[in-house]
């Protein structure tokens, strides 16, 4: 019993961070129709830049550079490979194929800057251990937790209080009669790319503390697990990619169990199960349902 | 005052307006009849910046607009009710209407306008928490013009606003219309029911296959033989 509570809680905070990916994938999709595929990249270079500015300042300081850098870069991204192909009307599939593009140069890049070899995370964060009635816990945890849920309740309020979130969604629901009002979908677009890019790299720099590491391979994987838990909740879908996330990372937990050197293949297990019997995802509905 | 001078729109390969030139004078309700796929929601779709010509010139108030992006064009004073309604389908009736102000930032007007369109439209009211893709045909309707109308313009446009509306209902859509130029806001309006629009007309054009076949006074062409065949079924 304590064993399952124990996974549960573990599932739930590596969980929490696969939902950071998945919103990003998700964001971008619901307005851009397009699985971004440098967003593994763009998390693996923002974490490390932020790694960099962590060993000289704090961790707190590192995740804030780490977003803005990745932030920085998917605008980018989405003016270089995406925004030049939909003036020309090309077809969402070489749009798709040209973030694949994207993603390769980016880490090429980083491999370039950092080296391939696997960087220690410092210890950043207080190592203190509390237990919560049955369950064990360290600050690390909570503040992964903490960060976590804080901004997909930031990200709640932004896409549904405010001006530019009531931009994305009448964006996402039908770009051209947003034009029609005054809303500039051009810059929509890649403020949206660039604000799910800000939440891979904060994924990336708590996978970072959470793992004490991060290399070229863990990011790429982390960028693929965000996909699968997406696509798991329903891609488009801002509840489902948190709801995608959290049962992946339990599922991940759980699975481990019994097929330890296997942790990883769960995620890919799981996508190609819920591919073949609910492809539109948990909360997805078959037309697909966006923002 | 808007002006088209021979305008040229191309549809990807098909040429939909050959040459067409028009005016809307300030607060004035100008009607464009003509049957399916003479060109007239092209029209309008060129006049709000979502299509650009290929040769010709639209002007608003002396200003060159054609080329201008959308969302220029409406912070100018030019508003669409487009055709099919496009109301945005998962946001609230009173989230479409605000989206309908997103180009504007006085409060105080964007409330006085939202009672205005709430008094022409009083279902609005009753509807305002609702879903919009859970509407009626004829409720998107009266949102697609409500929203327009938050824009605050001083030029609407209007797309076949009797589309999919019962015919009881399409009367009440003209007397309402007919209140909103009455308000001061002018109107070109694009219509296949060329009896009940030319009606209302201050000025009308016909429009065939992408050109201008006939204009004059909403009386004129109402009593026009040729319009009397072609649109009016006869008689």
């Amino acid at each position: 019993m304590s064993l399952l509570l124990e996974q549960l809680v573990n599932g739930v905070i590596i969980g929490s961070v696969y939902s950071l990916i998945a919103l990003g994938f998700s964001l971008i999709f619901s307005i851009l129709e397009v699985i971004n595929f440098a967003h593994g990249s763009i998390l693996v270079m923002g974490t490390l830049i932020g790694l960099v500015v962590l060993q000289r300042t704090n961790f707190w300081v590192g995740l804030l550079i780490a977003a803005l850098a990745s932030g920085l870069l998917g605008a980018l991204v989405e003016k270089a490979a995406i925004y030049p192909l939909r003036l020309r009307r090309a077809p969402l599939g070489a749009q798709f194929i040209s973030t694949i593009g994207a993603g390769m140069m980016i880490d090429i890049a980083a491999l370039v800057i950092f080296g391939p070899k696997t960087r220690p995370f410092p210890p950043s964060l207080p190592a203190t251990q509390f237990a919560l009635g049955p369950v064990r816990g360290s600050v690390v945890e909570l503040a992964i937790l903490g960060v976590s849920l804080g901004l997909m309740a930031l990200l709640q309020v932004l896409v549904n209080r405010t001006r530019f979130g009531k931009a994305i969604r009448a964006t996402v629901q039908n770009p051209r009669a947003a034009a029609m009002f005054g809303v500039d979908v051009d810059t929509v677009n890649t403020l949206t790319f660039a604000l799910g890019s800000a939440l891979a790299a904060v994924a990336g720099m708590l996978m970072g503390v959470y793992y004490n590491m991060a290399d070229l391979g863990t990011g790429f994987l982390a960028g693929m697990k965000g996909f699968v838990a997406a696509v798991f909740g329903g891609i488009g879908s801002i509840p489902g990619a948190v709801l995608g996330g959290l049962a992946l990372g339990v599922a991940e937990d759980i699975g481990a169990t019994w097929l330890s050197s296997y942790r990883d293949a769960v995620a890919f297990i799981i996508l190609i199960v819920i591919l073949l019997v609910r492809p539109q995802g948990i909360l997805g509905h078959p037309e697909r349902q966006k923002v | 005052m808007l002006e088209l001078e021979e305008l040229h729109v191309y549809y990807g390969n098909v040429h939909a307006l050959k040459g067409v030139s028009l005016k809307v004078a300030q607060g004035e309700l100008v009607v464009v009849v003509g049957a399916n796929g003479a060109g007239k929601t092209t029209l309008l779709r060129t006049v709000c910046g979502v299509l650009h010509p290929r040769g010709g010139r639209v002007s608003w108030n002396g200003e060159l607009i054609s080329g201008l992006a959308p969302q220029r064009i409406v912070r100018r004073g030019i508003a669409a009710s487009p055709d099919n309604r496009q109301v945005f389908p998962r946001m609230t009736v009173m989230e479409n209407l605000e989206m309908g102000a997103f180009s504007r930032r006085d409060r105080v007007g964007i409330r006085r306008d939202l009672e205005t369109v709430y008094g022409l439209f009083p279902v609005l009211r009753d509807r305002r928490g609702q879903v919009a893709g859970t509407l009626s045909g004829g409720e998107q309707q009266m949102l697609a013009i409500g929203r327009a109308l938050m824009a605050a313009p001083k030029l609407l446009l209007m797309d076949e606003p009797s589309m999919g509306l019962a015919p009881r209902l399409v009367t009440t859509m003209f007397e309402t219309i007919h209140r909103i130029r009455d308000r001061g806001t002018g109107i070109l309006l694009v219509e296949q029911n060329a009896r009940l629009a030319l009606g209302i007309a201050d000025r009308g054009y016909v429009l065939e296959t992408g050109r201008v076949l006939l204009s004059g006074t909403g009386d004129e062409l109402s009593e026009n033989h040729l319009v009397r065949q072609a649109y009016l079924g006869g008689e």
